[in-house]
């Protein structure tokens, strides 16, 4: 089906006016450290308590979720156990909302993976910060503050590529899908052998705000000038993972075959396409993760709510003909 | 010269961003990094069956070598014929997302050692059978494996039987898929089926490879590079290789950026690697130390120059240097010279002292203000010192007279020190020749943009300026090339800062300050977190290691090295480049100074130093946020 004719799978709605379907199951984090990280009480009100399934979800020092029911014990489940993550999900009343907020990409990435495996309608939700803080800009390239360091490189639960086809004589590109923080990028350049020639950032335009854009720009310079990507740059609403998805499908398809490792640094909804890309193309796509360590309290307030319909997508024909 | 219109030439900007700006040998194909390969001098140590470990930071020029020293390299370098070769081997960078994948979910250590050990028999199967591929489609000529040797490789991999190479190389890559499939599935299933033994399918391959080919003339060169990637189990694993090469019929070269972030042990207890028994160190930058790298630095600059319409430039004509009495001159010496003087009027002096005076050169004038104003004594006090005791006042003046350089411009604009020439350019770098190349590239981007005659040497100026923008540049790099840089970033921008300071007011103390010691004796805070920060300032670039204390007068701390401000900082932060003095640090100032908040600390060493404000100079605005926090 072209492009055009794709459903939409992105609802973007006012805070105020989103509410979570009665009969529904809602995941989000258990260890918030930001505004919009927690629910508003707004989507449950008028909702009988008994009638949502709301469980917080936390990961353990070994890498395994453990999901927290409003009471009884936990259950724990390696995040890279998919088959079990999927009877979890199918066990949940649906469909699922699975806020990914306050998730880090170590967290809900798993999560993911075992939809797509799993017969179950989950759908995600991502909360615009209102406000990111003012030092967030004015010193994106200077000493960073969304994050205070990386743990280093290490790929997503279940998401590894050990033989990364270095020689293989297919054609590499990388694909660093950027945010505000330059030194993400320095990082992963640094630490990654690109090749700067086939390399094409992804910046989020139009961005959460207009003038988002602009500090990913700026945040990113000193990269951009000194390898040469500035003129590769390509852009992707930065709240939509369907779209960063496309793009990363069009770039994909600029070669015959291409080798792509895409590193996604910058909004969570990018990586979510991202994530979702590596599903679809399991031995042409590796995900490069630098692992930050997250500032507290780095973001204010809440904007919208997204919703993302992410079986519906997974369902659908664009996720399927390249996973084909 | 004159820069000629060729079609098709792009203009010289272009070519000199395009033959000396990008610089990583990480992302250039073999032809394009050894079209200009200069031989290291300790080249003739790397090559040979003994394992090596090449030490140097980024930009020293480590992977060039590496990769020299395998296949590609080698073709590029010494042609079609393999009895040309000097090593015949292949080049494996060690990739953080692979390796970093054999650790943590709980699983200890110690179980993850059969799991990477397999990982590192396929993987370098993988790399021999490469090369074996490569031989056969590029030279034409086949390798030839004893066919019991395929099969008995196979079956150490736990892979199905392999009949030829071609086999056995679809063999390696099905381990290697089911390898990372089971690394992406549950951990409870990770360890069931069994691993291979370290090392063994390696030996039966090799041992299989026929006397009479090329290959078996040298032993297979295994060029492993960013070994620092390795968590400290799996260098153990390689190590232990390390430790078998001597009855093996492979040789490994280690590239590692810090020789602090390298394990020595072995998976035998009592097995340690030793140097020189087991294998040889090669530290990039002692080798290239002064003259020659100063040399091998030219060659490089003058062969990636060749193709521009500055090829038959030389370095040291290209870039020339200013003499302590010239460069008094260019800051004003003069303005402070007449100045000195006139104080010296007003002191009454005697019959002779102003002609004492006038007849001394420029510097020593100076050095008469300047003496008095530190030790707080008469203009004429210290004139009757120069004049009764020459070879002392002669000492003084070349001790203090490039210290008092940093202070002729204080609180006017534009350039307070000169950093020019083409040695100077060289002790800027220590050793790393991309910060060299940068240097140049950058001297000579702003001497082109701003000069008609461009084959005339690069100004004072345009040296002083590119030499300062490296600085800001590579500052502002670091925060990007590690996982605390901005720790190190803070770490670098408070020792910068305070060194600019003791530079600017150097008056009554210890000229050239622009090193540290950590005093060991005052653990007050986590040391664990002092380790990492050194090492991993250290490993970046920000700081250079050496032997402290080379007489040993206090035994506790002869084993604590100093640490000293990588030189490169030196002209955006405005201090001596020179390798000289210290200060003393205590372990939770060092860590202070690397946090938000180090603006107070900053503050506090300057004061129990009885240092006065001096102004943040204009290029360090940038980052007055972070330098006013205190306030």
């Amino acid at each position: 089906m072209p492009l055009i004719d794709e459903p939409l799978y992105t609802l973007e709605i006012p805070t105020h006016e989103f509410t979570v379907p009665v009969g529904s199951s809602f995941l989000y984090s258990h260890q918030a450290d930001e505004d919009r990280a927690t629910p508003s009480p707004n989507w449950f009100t008028s909702i009988d308590p008994d009638e949502i399934d709301t469980r917080t979800v936390e990961v353990d020092e070994d890498e395994n979720l453990i999901v927290h029911p409003p009471n009884g014990i936990p259950t724990v489940i390696s995040l890279y156990d998919a088959p079990r993550l999927a009877e979890f999900i199918e066990s949940l009343p649906q469909p699922v909302y699975l806020d990914i907020t306050g998730l880090s990409h170590r967290t809900w990435a798993p999560l993911v993976r075992a939809t797509a495996q799993a017969v179950a309608d989950v759908r995600v939700i991502y909360l615009e910060p209102a406000e990111y803080l003012r030092r967030t800009f004015v010193d994106a390239q200077r000493i960073y503050d969304l994050s205070e360091k990386f743990d280093g490189l290490r790929p997503l639960p279940g998401f590894t590529v050990i033989e990364p086809e270095a020689d293989s004589g297919r054609e590499h590109y990388f694909v660093p899908m950027v945010g505000f923080e330059g030194s993400r990028l320095e990082y992963v350049l640094s630490q990654s052998e690109a090749d700067l020639t086939r390399t094409y950032p992804v910046i989020g335009v139009p961005g959460f705000r207009p003038d988002y854009a602009f500090y990913a720009y700026q945040g990113n310079r000193r990269s951009f000038e000194r390898e040469f990507l500035h003129r590769r740059v390509q852009a992707a609403k930065a709240n939509c993972p369907f779209e960063a998805f496309y793009l990363l499908r069009e770039i994909q398809s600029w070669s015959q075959d291409p080798y792509m490792r895409v590193a996604p640094i910058g909004t969570k909804p990018h990586a979510l396409g991202a994530v979702l890309f590596a599903l679809a193309n399991p031995h042409q796509v590796e995900l490069v993760y630098d692992n930050p360590v997250r500032a507290r309290d780095r973001t204010e307030g809440q904007a919208r709510v997204l919703v993302y319909a992410l079986s519906a997508f997974i369902a659908g024909t664009q996720f399927r003909s390249a996973a084909a | 010269m004159t820069i000629v219109d060729e079609p098709d030439k792009p203009d010289l900007l272009t070519q000199l961003s395009l033959s000396l700006g990008q610089v990583r040998a990480e992302y250039s194909p073999d032809a394009t990094i050894f079209a200009g390969f200069s031989w290291p001098v300790y080249w003739g140590e790397l090559v040979g069956p003994r394992p090596c470990v090449l030490v140097g930071g980024r930009g020293t020029g480590k992977t060039t070598t590496l990769r020299g020293l395998a296949y590609g390299g080698q073709y590029a370098l010494r042609g079609a014929e393999l009895a040309q070769w000097d090593t015949i081997g292949a080049y494996w960078r060690i990739d953080s997302m692979v390796v970093s994948a054999f650790t943590g979910r709980g699983i200890p250590e110690e179980d993850w050692i059969p799991a990477f050990s397999h990982y590192a028999n396929l993987k370098m199967v993988s790399l021999f059978l490469g090369f074996c591929t490569w031989r056969n489609k590029r030279l034409g000529s086949q390798t030839l494996v004893d066919p019991e040797s395929l099969a008995l490789t196979a079956i150490s991999l736990n892979l199905p039987e392999a009949r030829d190479l071609d086999e056995l190389a679809m063999g390696v890559r099905h381990g290697l898929a089911g390898l990372e499939a089971r690394l992406n599935g549950a951990t409870n299933t990770l360890m069931l089926t069994p691993f291979s033994a370290l090392g063994r399918p390696l030996a039966y391959l090799l041992d299989g490879v026929s006397a009479e080919d090329d290959v078996a003339r040298l032993p297979f060169t295994f060029c492993i590079d960013e070994f620092e990637n390795l968590r400290p189990y799996q260098q153990r694993i390689l190590n232990t290789l390390v430790k078998h090469v001597g009855d093996s019929r492979y040789t490994i070269k280690l590239g590692v950026r810090a020789s602090e972030q390298r394990v020595r042990d072995t998976l035998a207890p009592d097995q340690t690697l030793m140097d020189p028994a087991d294998y040889t160190t090669v530290d990039i930058v002692q080798h290239l130390k002064d003259q020659s790298f100063a040399v091998f630095a030219s060659q490089v600059c003058e062969k990636r120059l060749a193709g521009t319409d500055l090829a038959d430039m030389q370095m040291s004509t290209m870039f020339p240097s200013l003499s302590i009495e010239r460069e008094a001159e260019l800051l004003g010496a003069e303005r402070f010279r007449a100045r000195t003087r006139d104080q010296l009027a007003a002191e009454r002096p005697g019959p002779g002292e102003l002609a004492t005076f006038d007849a001394m050169p420029l510097l020593e004038a100076c050095l008469v203000g300047y003496w008095a104003k530190s030790q707080a004594m008469s203009r004429r006090a210290v004139l009757a010192e120069a004049a009764s005791d020459r070879r002392a006042w002669e000492q003084r003046v070349g001790n203090y007279a490039y210290a008092f350089l940093f202070t002729l411009r204080q609180g006017l604009r534009g350039t307070r020190k000169y950093y020019a020439g083409w040695s100077t350019y060289c002790q800027l770098a220590n050793g790393n020749i991309r910060l060299l190349l940068e240097l140049v590239y950058e001297a000579l981007r702003t001497h082109v943009a701003d000069t008609e005659a461009v084959d005339s040497p690069v100004s004072f100026e345009h040296q002083t300026i590119a030499a300062s923008q490296v600085g800001q540049a590579t500052l502002r790099e670091i925060q990007g090339q590690s996982g605390i840089g901005g720790q190190l970033t803070r770490l670098t921008l408070s020792l910068g800062r305070i060194f600019n300071v003791f530079a600017a007011a150097p008056e009554g103390h210890t000229p050239e300050v622009n090193q540290i010691r950590i005093d060991a004796d005052n653990l007050v805070n986590a040391p664990r977190e002092l380790e990492t920060l050194i090492q991993e300032a250290v490993a970046n670039g920000c700081l250079i290691s050496f032997a402290g204390n080379k007489q040993g007068l206090i035994s506790a701390e002869t084993k604590s090295p100093d640490y000293h401000l990588h030189p490169i900082f030196a002209p955006y932060f405005v201090y001596s480049h020179r390798r000289k003095r210290r200060i003393h640090l205590r372990p939770d100032e060092v860590l202070a100074l690397s946090t938000e908040n180090a603006a107070r600390t900053i503050n506090d060493i300057l004061k129990t130093r009885r240092r006065p404000a001096v102004n943040l100079p204009e290029q360090l605005e940038f980052y007055s946020e972070f330098y006013n926090a205190a306030d």
